[in-house]
């Protein structure tokens, strides 16, 4: 603004002290000087600003001729007709408002100016004149005017309702929306006064919108309530109105107000509602406790349940902050490292979903779910986190599961069937010990297992038993899959519903065969116990009448010699004096002597009294052998003598073998003494001679006769004991089997079974040794038996 | 002066069956046959009787019951069990009574054998008292620490056969008892143990520790005794010569029984002298302390028999195989033994005196090589080799326990 004033300074033709020039420049409004043609005398900046002209291009210019040639629309503007002009030229004041002045770059401007004559006149100068640019206020005006349009556009077109009031509820100004709002037409409702507004208005709400209303005007407070008004076709609408203050207006009291139609909202409002109470319902109602929280660790929710299930105080679960309560809860957990861990994980992961089981120090179990809160756009809000108290079902499954593997770990068997007896579940115990897998006997009828040697009788009294829903005890001989014989003691109950009627039977069977054996195996050694006492009562009996008979014999026996001496003596002398004895005694003599057949006496009576002898030996042999055999002083293992012993058992056994078979003993007699159960090995090496007799019996031909031959060796730490037969020998078939207790070829009554059975407890399990056999079809069979020496000994010494 | 033997049974048939087959006998024993313990008891009241003879089971008194009476009132007797019964039960009671228990049928030619053997080595020994003394004698008391080795291996749960017998085998007192023990009923009639270790298998590990450590078979001596610093090296010089005369007999090419035999002979050759330090400690102490000359003659000077004799005379009459009871009563004199062939007597004689000449105790420095015995046999050439298989003991064994507690 100093460049134009500095140029147009020195061409200026009035001179003016330069601070009168800063003075004004200084003016806002344009300004200039007016000589009495109406040419500018001087000007200031603004007025160069306000019409684009350097100073030189005005000064001595005729300013109507300059700025005010034309009129806003173009046409030329006569000075004659110009205001200004005219009140120049009449050298009068004048305000001319309304004239527009034309800028030098052709654009024309709203201006006010003021003409003002200095009296007297400065020079030249008559006026002073002041322009001031409207352009800016007139463009306000303008701008008002277009906002004052759009408003009303607004007003007519937004769907609420803008309303004036007075304190009285008369309507003063409402939108015209108002018509489709309500259905009542402006002037229908300026008619009615208040009427159509408060008086619509749903008597539940009335009194309190008029208390607000009146609120609004009396306290100033602002407006804000919702009500149901009625339309004018009767229908009910929601509206929300608002109105933040009241004003004055004319010395009344007006407010402003807007009115929306919020029927839509209510509506969803209270479908939100009963869909927020039944949510609320159900979180409260839910068994899980739960617990919303957001991603600042912040509760967004947490419920009733949670409260109960962590036994959490009202505060706790009032406070916002989730890591209190987790401090809280942290302390009830049993594995809170774990849990902790968890937490810190799945809030790293928000996107994880994640479920376990946890259990509280006082016993609770609980099933813990968590997943994220994301709304459909996938925007994440935090994490909820549900907890459901499942100790009951986890004490039930644990107890299930007890049961259940109680029962599939069972030492019995435990078969379950249908009440048609179709096994419908073994457990292991029952596949162990049958040989049958689950999968091959589900379906099928128990009997598969029969071995056929129980009596129909048995099976008959169980099926009554147990269909008429009583218990059944009893024992069965069964086989396995293999066809091993075995025991089993069963129980059977029948599983009945509430109604009683029978759905299952249950069978536990336990295997007995053991057992069995075993008690066969007692029972026998019961048995020869019973015999060795016998035997050792019937010894003494018999040792006494032998004792007496074997010195009586032997005193016929020293007394026939002696009267055989003597009888041939007197013979002798008889002879020598036939010369002089009456030959009637000598007649008498040799008839007596051929009447009692003398010299059959005479070879006889020795022998008569040997064999006699003889025959006592052997009862004392055979005595002392029953003794031995049955050992009954012995439960203890001791040094034997198996040459003796066997000798004994043969001695003993002689009965089973003398019409099948002749009998040879191989024995070491270098043999040295075994420690053993004197009384068992005779009862093995018993049932080995008896076993072989049989042997030969089945090949033999009534008075034929196979051979036995029971031998002794030393073999190494071990001495053995042979018995060998000439029988048929053993089928290949079952010589995998005859070590098998119940395991028997013979007919019933005629074995137990049990004999090789018993040898092999007594051999390997009481002695630490080993049995086997050797066997040719057709030719016979060779049973070793070794027994270690020195077993205990060697155990010692080492 | 013929023996007087009284048999006492309640069945008639066997006293009969006896008399009849015992007939032969009847110039050397004068017998008496009673029907019961009573009868028996007033038999012995009227005169006195060499042997007694009984059945086990009678009724009134059994036998076990009679012979207690009869050690009471005649200790000097030899008494017999002649019974059916042999069970283990009976066999225990009649330990204490009894010297001997045969069991029924006996062969009369055993039971003569047995009673004869008995009565030649009584008429062996002469003085009276020692007569009494033996026959009342229960048991040879054991050397206390190998009592207690054996009662310890005893009371294992599972004692072994071979480690009971490795103690035995070095205790003279044990080593009598149980070959009295294995020659008694105990195991029928199979012939006569010689052998510990068949012995002991015969009786069983179990009847050893029921004999041991409840009937109380063995004994010791007290271990306070004055003697008891002497015993050890007795019991070292028995072990010795026991195990010297097996390997004599050994190296002779003897049998294995007789070279068993041989040991146990040598084990046993001066169990007179451990009876007499049991029996009568004072005395038998001033015999071998005071006087000179051997101690055996010593012996024969105070009490009119020796050792040998005396050792002999109890193993007699407890049923010992003969050739042990000759190897014990001839051992320093085998000539006297008219035996002419190298038996467990020749092996005891000269391992004794063997070791006899390298002991330092004078009790068992008691014998000289009689070397024309070794001559009658032709075996003297072999002196030299036999004094090859001796070695001394490493050291005199004397702290085997005893001495420490004296």
């Amino acid at each position: 603004m100093t460049a134009p004033m500095s140029q147009s300074a020195p061409s200026w033709n009035h001179e003016f002290k330069p601070e009168l020039q800063v003075i004004l420049d200084a003016v806002v409004e344009g300004v200039c000087g007016v000589d009495a043609q109406g040419k500018a005398t001087f000007c200031n900046d603004a007025l160069l600003k306000i019409t684009g002209y350097e100073a030189d291009e005005i000064i001595g210019k005729n300013l109507h001729e300059l700025l005010h040639h034309s009129r806003p629309d173009g046409t030329p503007y006569p000075a004659k007709d110009c205001p200004f002009h005219k009140a120049i030229m009449a050298h009068e004041e004048a305000r001319i408002v309304g004239e527009h002045l034309w800028r030098k770059d052709g654009i024309c401007f709203p201006t006010e100016h003021y003409l003002r004559p200095l009296q007297p006149s400065q020079g030249p100068t008559c006026f002073v004149a002041t322009f001031k640019d409207l352009t800016e206020i007139h463009q306000t005006k303008a701008v008002l005017r277009k906002s004052e349009e759009k408003f009303r556009r607004i007003l007519t077109n937004m769907p609420e309702v803008a309303w004036t009031s007075d304190r009285h509820g008369r309507i003063l100004y409402i939108s015209p929306k108002v018509e489709a709002m309500l259905g009542y037409s402006k002037p229908e409702i300026f008619a009615s006064g208040r009427h159509l507004w408060l008086g619509q208005i749903h008597a539940k709400d009335f009194g309190r919108v008029t208390r607000a209303y009146k609120a609004l005007f009396e306290k100033k407070a602002p407006l804000d309530e919702e009500y149901r008004i009625r339309r004018k076709d009767g229908t009910w609408i929601w509206v929300h109105d608002r109105a933040v203050n009241s004003h004055e207006e004319n010395g009344e009291l007006r407010a402003d107000g807007f009115l929306s139609d919020i029927t839509r909202r209510k509506q969803a409002e209270a479908e939100l509602h009963s869909q927020t109470a039944f949510l609320q319902a159900q979180t409260n109602s839910t068994i899980d406790g739960m617990l919303v929280v957001d991603r600042y660790g912040q509760k967004l929710m947490a419920n009733e349940r949670l409260a109960q299930i962590f036994n959490i105080s009202p505060e706790l679960m009032a406070d916002k902050d989730d890591g209190k309560m987790l401090a809280y809860v942290i302390t009830l957990i049993r594995e809170p490292e774990t849990f902790l861990a968890k937490v810190k994980y799945l809030y790293q992961h928000p996107d994880e979903t994640s479920r376990d089981e946890m259990e509280l120090r006082n016993g609770m179990f609980l099933d813990r779910y968590s997943s994220p809160v994301v709304d459909k756009h996938g925007v994440y809000y935090g994490r909820i986190w549900t907890f459901r108290d499942i100790t009951e079902r986890k004490r039930n499954e644990d107890k299930l599961q007890q049961l259940s593997l109680a029962v599939e770990q069972s030492p019995v068997s435990v078969v379950i069937t249908n009440p048609q007896g179709e096994i419908s579940y073994v457990n292991r115990k029952f596949t162990e010990c049958t040989g049958y897998t689950a999968e091959e006997v589900i379906g099928s009828n128990p009997r598969v297992l029969q071995a056929g040697h129980c009596p129909k009788e048995l099976y008959h009294d169980l099926w009554s038993t147990i269909t008429q829903g009583r218990v059944w005890h009893g024992e069965f001989c069964n086989k396995r899959k293999n066809g091993d014989i075995f025991w089993e003691a069963a129980t059977i109950t029948p599983i009945t519903n509430p109604k009683g009627a029978i759905t299952h039977f249950l069978a536990v069977k336990e295997d007995i065969t053991e057992r069995r054996a075993l008690e066969g195996q007692l029972r026998h050694a019961q048995k020869l116990e019973g015999i060795g006492q016998l035997a050792a009562g019937i010894a003494h009996e018999i040792n006494t009448p032998t004792q007496f008979v074997s010195d009586n014999l032997t005193f016929l026996r020293d007394s026939w010699k002696s009267i055989h001496e003597l009888l041939e003596q007197y013979r002798g002398a008889i002879a020598k004096a036939a010369a002089v004895l009456p030959p009637e005694v000598q007649a008498a003599l040799q008839e007596a002597e051929q009447h009692c057949d003398l010299e059959f006496i005479v070879s006889e009576v020795p022998r008569a009294i040997d064999q006699s002898l003889d025959g006592a030996g052997r009862v004392a042999r055979i005595v002392r052998a029953m003794k031995e055999f049955s050992h009954p002083d012995s439960s203890d293992k001791t040094a034997t003598d198996l040459n003796k012993a066997i000798d004994s058992t043969i001695t003993v056994a002689r009965n089973e073998w003398k019409y099948v078979a002749d009998l040879a003993k191989e024995f070491d007699e270098s043999l040295p003494a075994v420690v053993c159960y004197p009384g068992d090995i005779n009862q093995v090496v018993l049932n080995l001679i008896v076993n072989a007799a049989h042997a030969i019996k089945e090949k033999v031909q009534d008075g034929d006769k196979g051979r036995i031959t029971v031998g002794t060796r030393q073999r190494g730490e071990f001495v053995e004991i042979l018995v060998t037969d000439t029988g048929n020998g053993i089928p290949e078939a079952i010589r995998g089997r005859v070590f098998d207790p119940f395991f028997t070829t013979k007919e019933v009554g005629k074995g137990t079974g049990q004999g090789l059975a018993l040898a092999y407890t007594v051999v390997v399990k009481k002695h630490g040794g080993k049995i086997w056999f050797e066997t040719e079809v057709g030719k016979g069979t060779t049973f070793f038996v070794a027994l270690p020496l020195q077993r205990a000994d060697s155990g010692k010494e080492a | 002066m013929p023996k007087r033997l009284l048999f006492v049974d309640d069945e008639p048939n066997v006293l009969d069956g006896l008399r009849r087959s015992l007939h032969g006998m009847r110039k050397d024993w004068e017998m008496h046959f009673v029907g019961g313990a009573a009868a028996a008891l007033q038999a012995l009241e009227q005169a006195p009787y060499d042997a007694v003879v009984s059945d086990m089971r009678m009724p009134v008194m059994d036998g076990a019951e009679l012979l207690d009476q009869v050690k009471q009132g005649y200790p000097d007797m030899v008494r017999l069990i002649l019974s059916g019964q042999s069970s283990r039960e009976a066999v225990y009671r009649s330990i204490a009574p009894a010297h001997q228990y045969l069991s029924k049928p006996c062969d009369p030619r055993e039971l003569v054998a047995r009673l004869s053997q008995a009565f030649a080595m009584r008429d062996l020994l002469s003085n009276q008292t020692l007569k009494t003394v033996i026959s009342r004698l229960r048991s040879i008391p054991s050397l206390p620490t190998l009592y207690e080795e054996l009662t310890a291996s005893l009371r294992k749960e599972d004692p072994s056969l071979s480690q009971i017998a490795k103690i035995i085998s070095k205790d003279v007192g044990m080593a009598a008892k149980i070959l009295q023990l294995a020659n008694s009923a105990f195991v029928g009639a199979s012939g006569r143990v010689s052998s510990l270790v068949q012995g002991l298998s015969l009786i069983g590990t179990e009847t050893v520790r029921t004999l041991v450590l409840s009937v109380h078979v063995f004994s010791q001596f007290d271990g306070k005794s004055h003697l008891a610093a002497i015993l050890p090296a007795i019991w070292d010089h028995s072990v010795a010569v026991s195990s010297l005369a097996q390997r004599i007999a050994v190296c002779e090419n003897s049998s294995k029984a007789m070279a068993e035999e041989s040991f146990t002979a040598g084990l046993l050759h001066d169990v007179g002298k451990v009876v007499l330090l049991a029996e009568m400690p004072r005395e038998y102490q001033a015999i071998f302390e005071q006087g000179s000359g051997s101690i055996q003659d010593r012996e024969r000077e105070r009490l009119g028999c020796t050792h040998a004799e005396i050792g002999a005379y109890l193993m007699s009459i407890w049923g010992i195989p003969l050739p042990l009871v000759h190897a014990v009563a001839f051992h320093h004199h085998p000539s006297e033994a008219a035996e002419t062939h190298f038996s467990p007597l020749t092996a005891v004689h000269v391992a004794d005196a063997i070791a006899s000449a390298s002991d330092g105790l004078a009790l068992n420095h008691d014998i000289e090589m009689d070397m024309s015995y070794l001559d009658s046999l032709g075996l003297r050439e072999r002196e030299a080799v036999w004094r090859g298989l001796y070695t001394a003991p490493a050291a005199p064994q004397k702290d085997l326990g005893l001495s420490a507690k004296v």
